[in-house]
């Protein structure tokens, strides 16, 4: 549980201003100078040292990302923040961008530092209209204060940030279809190597990093590495905003310390499943891009990167969508699949044919219309798709299913049993 | 150079390669659908993967930079799921209608199948259906089968330098597409035939008319230009199917302009196939004999420099051997091969040919470009441009033939001959970025050497290229870019009235001749004729020449017979027969060879061996097929005080589609041009008037 | 030489002379025959009795000459010969032909070298210049 004095987002819920004022009352912009002051080796250490890990999905430790950025380079280098929150089942970015605009921003003046960037894009989700306002409300009120631009808080860095609206593809939350996005192409990932760390924006070395992963960077540097590192478990240290949606009683978006037990989170800040415990059948613990949980699991799962790896599932974004047992979770499933088929960029052959079979099969799935052999051609359908692709979308629509497959195989086969048998009396 | 392991053995390959490039340098065949050796990387089709050591997921080989100590598999179950995998993908929205594809056959989708996919299908939900495009008249489509390798649009965005292919929607729905029902612009659209992997893009003349299996395959030259680009002509019975382009570096690369693709209906059309006498003032169909009979008495009874002969634009190399050893024997001065009055072949070889090689502009940092549209006259040579183009920041500048997108960045620097001299002066801005090249290149067009002061510009074109450092040791930028396919044979061979006395094409036609004998000699003006010249036409199509003809002696095609053409680098290459003349059309050596011996002063070359060892004595740097002779630089000696012509350079070519008598004659090439002059309007709808 | 041994055979001559009655002839000569009504051979049904056709002396002997109406009697199509009941011919029958095989008029398949008219397009075709 975590202390109140060591949350990050103050604002969260916003019970206070949004915009400078309230920002600087919460101690945003405090000592901002200081901390670009404090040179690149010195602040890629400190987020090395507090073990921050990407809050976009994919947990890779933020320090050793923004050390990649090559130390010497001639031209421009860029910062991209990742605010093209689009996953099922998340709204943590969201929160960010409406109530604590200024971290953000902050943020980026702090990551620019860091990686010696000379200028930074915020690509917003096109759906985020309100949130764009306030965004680009703070980034204004950044610069009127002096805190962007030629001298960024008197400190000498120049550093200019731009937010670009995106026009609501899912597939520009990629970080490379988000680049290709931003340059004006169509939203497609690009081949990796090389990595945007080389060329990225423009042809230049770039960083693109989530909303969260920036925006508490200036926090951890204000508090100390050893702070961030505190809290948590090993490796999977610091706080984490889980948006928790679907059977509990109070969704909500808290957050909190990594590692805090599934059934902790879901009890304390959500007044627990709908009906109780028992009652509960599913949870997708990271946004609907990972496999689910049976409560079997849940029962005693911790939710942090490592741990839920270990359940062969993930935490992604932590948008925890709960299901209890009223719930048709194939039929959940085979929204999911449809919602991948519908967002594939149709780039690369397994994901663009693949994301549609998988999504037929699903629908017969639910009804049951289907033989048991096609339970296994499932799987073997996810299993071609599954690493075979340039980007992640194409593992992202596969894992749903396996999980399916992998805990609920029993429902599956007793849907195709009733069915035939239900055909066989029609005949 | 980085070392690395491709199933055990041991490869080192250039920097900059890719893992597909180190597999195949170590014997490995990849199967590939995006890829392209000459596109840019696309990585999508996902078809290439393969274990990497030390990598959890398969690589895409064909993206992946070759690494020094890399470790790659090919032949693992992992990467043989996965290309299992994709291809059943591929195949579960593809139509298995591969017995009506034109594709099948040549198909790559069907040939990897083959090879490592599925042997059936477990995909029970319906395919997806896609609307076919229409592309204009040359470019059929069967989008249903397209699988999504994007070869088109980047061949499009990237050589020919149009944007006018792309990819609409995404996921499943995506589709590749014009946004508008117009057709492509491009003189290089049909290739997009060949790079399509599956058979979504064909070839419309072509479509549903023969199987790849049942064609003779037959290795030909070009003749729509003078690139010489290196075609095959396909062949069933006795008719030209199609035409396909052959690899050749150092020419075509495997491209091949839209006119020499499509042009061959016009082999089938308008075809001179038997000889014909003027009797009652009206053409009569006679036997040979009586035709050359007619001929030759005419020939005779004119004095010798009363006779002229005038050849046309694709006659062959050999033809114009026995029209040399003809005319020398009858002795008229009176032979031009330039029938549109270019005054080029006075000077040393290096004054007519394109010195720097096709190759070489892909060492060029700088083009001059003097009274030329390369993308109309030349269009595989234009490509190569802006292959360069896209290679190096590079500065073009043109002179005269404005108002054309050249598809890449041009400076037009003024309109005719003034502006050359300025240059020469250091007038212009652009004399600074040329002088700073290393290595500059001049093209100079047909445009600026056909008109009475053609010499002068050649020479202060020659003057160009000397001050400004185009001619240096190992390089040569002076360049002349012809748009006949016979001429830098015919000036090879001498065939130009030559300095003293002798009229030139313009001089026979102001009535400096009795009898003109016009060997494929198509692209004159003959309506300014004197009634009472004899003409004599030995060609293949009843063009614009043969009506006027009063004797009509039926020639072949250049698919018809074996030929050797000298393409605008000095390269003579060696066509071969592909089909026979229709009727009772001959070829063309055969019948100066007969003419001959009914004039009485026999030309004794009796077999092609015997002509072309005869081409070989007369240019012995025609002798080797495929083989250029590079010509030693010399100035010409100055033409004196001609005086210049203040009227702008024009290009030679104003419709693309309309340059020589077969094309004239197709009916592909007509709606080409029907659409062009529509200026590609939007397909007929309906209620469009 | 006896005319008639040229075309008809002496047993076909022997039995019209003997055994035939003249039934009728039609507009070209042809005429057509059944047995003699004899008592107690002919049976009562008509489909029993012998009809045939003598053509006449001069002409290339032709079946298919045989007019409709007189070639449905011969078949025993019809019990009485055109003569006493006639064709009834529908407007929309066309008039019989005789066989065209062997004349110019016969059927030749599109596409055939002796057809008249347009031939298929085939491969190899090309379009000669005409002034």
């Amino acid at each position: 549980m975590l202390r109140d004095q060591d949350r990050i987002f103050t604002n969260l819920y916003g019970e206070q201003s949004p915009w400078i004022d309230g920002a600087r009352a919460r101690g945003d912009w405090s000592n901002t100078k200081d901390l670009i002051l404090l040179g690149r080796e010195a602040i890629v250490d400190g987020i090395k040292k507090s073990g921050l890990r990407g809050r976009g999905g994919a947990g890779f430790p933020t320090g050793m990302k923004w050390s990649f950025m090559p130390k010497q380079s001639e031209g421009p280098t860029y910062l991209v923040v990742n605010a093209d929150e689009s996953e099922p089942g998340t709204c943590k970015d969201r929160e960010i961008l409406r109530h604590e605009p200024h971290k953000l921003v902050e943020g980026c003046v702090v990551a620019a530092a860091g990686m010696g960037c000379t200028a930074g894009y915020i690509f917003i989700r096109g759906e985020f209209v309100r949130e764009g306002q306030a965004l680009e409300r703070a980034v204004a009120e950044a610069y009127e204060a002096g805190y962007l631009g030629k001298d960024c808080c008197g400190s000498g860095m120049s550093f200019d940030l731009y937010v670009h609206r995106g026009a609501g593809a899912y597939i520009c939350g990629e970080e490379t279809a988000l680049l290709q996005a931003l340059e004006g192409t169509k939203g497609q990932p690009r081949l990796k190597p090389p990595f945007p760390a080389m060329v990225g924006l423009y042809g230049r070395p770039t960083t693109i990093n989530n909303v969260e992963s920036i925006a508490v960077t200036p926090t951890i540097l204000r508090r100390g590495p050893e702070w961030f590192a505190g809290i948590g478990r090993p490796n999977n240290t610091g706080t984490k905003i889980f948006c928790i949606s679907g059977h509990v009683n109070r969704p909500c978006t808290v957050e909190e310390q990594l590692g805090i037990p599934l059934k902790e989170l879901l009890e304390k800040h959500c007044g627990g499943v709908r009906g109780g415990w028992n009652n509960l059948l599913a949870v997708i613990p990271g946004g609907s891009s990972v496999p689910l949980l049976p409560k079997s699991i849940c029962d005693d799962v911790l939710m942090d990167f490592d741990s839920l790896r270990a359940v062969t599932s993930g935490l992604g974004t932590a948008g925890v969508i709960v299901m209890d047992k009223s719930t048709d979770v194939v039929k959940a499933i085979a929204r999911l699949s449809k919602f991948y088929m519908h967002e594939s960029c149709g780039q690369c052959t397994p994901c663009r044919e693949g994301t549609g079979w998988l999504w037929r099969m699903m629908e017969r799935m639910v009804k049951g219309e289907c033989r048991l052999e096609d339970i296994d051609l499932l799987q073997d359908v996810t299993k071609q798709i599954e690493g075979h692709t340039i980007c992640a979308l194409g593992d992202a629509a596969a894992w749903p299913v396996q999980g399916l497959i992998r805990h609920f195989r029993p429902e599956l086969e007793r849907r195709i049993r009733e069915q035939g048998e239900a055909r066989r009396l029609a005949a | 150079m980085p070392k690395l392991t491709v199933d055990g053995v041991e490869v080192e390959v250039p920097v900059g390669s890719t893992v597909l490039q180190a597999c195949e340098a170590a014997g490995r065949e990849i199967p590939i659908f995006c890829f392209h050796p000459r596109l840019n990387i696309a990585g999508s089709c996902r078809m290439c993967l393969v274990e990497m050591e030390k990598s959890p997921k398969p690589v895409a080989s064909c993206a992946m930079p070759a690494a020094d100590g890399m470790v790659i598999k090919t032949d693992t179950p992992l990467v043989h799921k996965a290309r299992r995998g994709v291809l059943e993908f591929l195949l579960i929205n593809h139509p298995l209608d591969c017995p009506i594809c034109d594709q099948g056959g040549e198909c790559d989708l069907q040939d990897i199948t083959l090879f490592y996919g599925p042997d059936q299908s477990r995909y029970t939900e319906n395919k997806r259906p896609v609307v076919d495009k229409y592309l204009g008249p040359l470019v059929s489509t069967h989008m249903t089968r397209c699988i999504h390798c994007t070869r088109c649009i980047r061949f499009l965005d990237e050589v020919a330098g149009v944007e006018e292919l792309g990819a609409v929607q995404r996921g499943e729905h995506m589709e590749i597409t014009n946004w508008i029902e117009a057709s492509l612009t491009s003189e290089l659209q049909g290739n997009i035939i060949d790079l399509c992997p599956v058979g979504a893009l064909n070839s419309k003349p072509y479509e549903y008319k023969a199987r790849t299996w049942e064609l003779r395959k037959t290795e030909s030259i070009d003749v729509s230009d003078a690139v010489g680009s290196n075609i095959r002509v396909d062949a069933r019975g006795n008719e030209v199917m199609r035409i396909v382009p052959r690899l050749h570096e150092g020419i075509n690369e495997e491209w091949l302009s839209d006119k020499g693709r499509f042009l061959y209906d016009g082999l089938k059309k308008r075809r001179l196939d038997r000889p014909m006498v003027r009797r009652d003032g009206q053409l009569q169909p006679a036997d040979w004999r009586i035709a050359l009979d007619a001929a030759a008495a005419r020939l005779k009874g004119t004095a010798p420099e009363r006779i002229g002969f005038v050849i046309g634009d694709l006659v062959d190399a050999e033809t114009m051997v026995l029209v040399r050893e003809l005319a020398a024997r009858i002795g008229t001065p009176n032979v031009d091969c330039r029938q549109d009055g270019s005054r080029l072949g006075y000077g040393p070889r290096a004054s007519w040919l394109f010195n720097s090689t096709i190759e070489g502009i892909e060492r060029a940092d700088a083009f001059l470009l003097v009274g030329t549209n390369p993308r109309h006259e030349a269009a595989v040579l234009n490509a190569r441009i802006r292959k360069r183009s896209r290679q190096i920041p590079m500065p073009v500048g043109r002179i005269g033939a404005a108002g054309i997108d050249l598809t890449y960045e041009v400076q037009d620097l003024g309109a005719g001959v003034q502006t050359l001299s300025d240059l020469l002066a250091g007038g212009i801005g652009f004399a600074k970025e040329l002088r700073a090249a290393q290595n500059p290149m001049v093209i100079l067009g047909s445009g600026a050497t056909a008109r009475a002061d053609g010499l002068a510009v050649l020479d202060l074109a020659m003057r160009v290229a000397d001050e400004f450092g185009a001619i240096s040791e190992g390089w040569n930028g002076f360049n002349v870019l012809h748009h006949a396919a016979s001429r830098v044979a015919g000036l090879d061979l001498g065939l130009v009235p030559g300095q003293g006395g002798g009229l030139d094409v313009a001089g026979m036609l102001a009535g400096g001749v009795d009898v003109l004998f016009l060997i494929g000699a198509d692209e004159l003006d003959l309506s300014g004729l004197s009634p009472d010249v004899h003409v004599i036409y030995q060609g293949h199509h009843g063009d614009r020449s043969a009506p006027r003809a009063d004797v009509i002696l039926p020639g072949a095609a250049w698919t018809e017979k074996h030929g050797t053409y000298v393409n605008t680098e000095g390269r003579p290459q060696r066509a071969k027969l592909a089909v026979m003349p229709p009727g009772e059309a001959r070829e063309d050596w055969k019948i100066l060879r007969a003419l001959s011996d009914v004039l009485g002063v026999t030309v004794k070359l009796d077999t092609l061996g015997a002509v072309r060892a005869r081409l070989a004595e007369l240019a012995p740097f025609l002798a080797t097929p495929d083989v250029i002779v590079p010509a030693a630089w010399e100035r010409a000696a100055g033409p004196g005080d001609l005086g210049f012509d203040r009227a702008p350079f024009v290009s030679p070519i104003t419709e693309y589609y309309q340059t020589n008598a077969i094309a004239r004659a197709s009916g592909v090439m007509a709606e080409c041009t029907k659409l062009r002059l529509a200026e590609h309007s939007i397909k007929a709808t309906g209620t469009h008037g | 030489m006896l005319k008639w041994l040229s075309f008809n055979a002496l047993g076909t001559w022997l039995t019209t002379r003997f055994r035939g009655e003249l039934v009728g002839q039609d507009e070209l000569g042809n005429r057509y025959y059944r047995n003699k009504a004899v008592k107690g051979l002919n049976a009562a049904d008509w489909r029993a009795e012998r009809r045939w056709v003598v053509y006449p002396d001069g002409v290339e002997p032709e079946p298919t000459l045989v007019p409709p109406g007189w070639s449905g009697w011969l078949h025993k199509r019809f019990e009485h010969p055109p003569t006493v009941a006639p064709l009834q011919v529908k407007p929309w029958e066309k008039p019989a032909l005789p066989n065209l095989t062997g004349t110019p008029y016969a059927y030749v398949p599109p596409g055939s070298e002796r057809g008249r008219g347009q031939r298929d397009r085939a491969t190899g075709d090309y379009e000669a210049w005409t002034p």
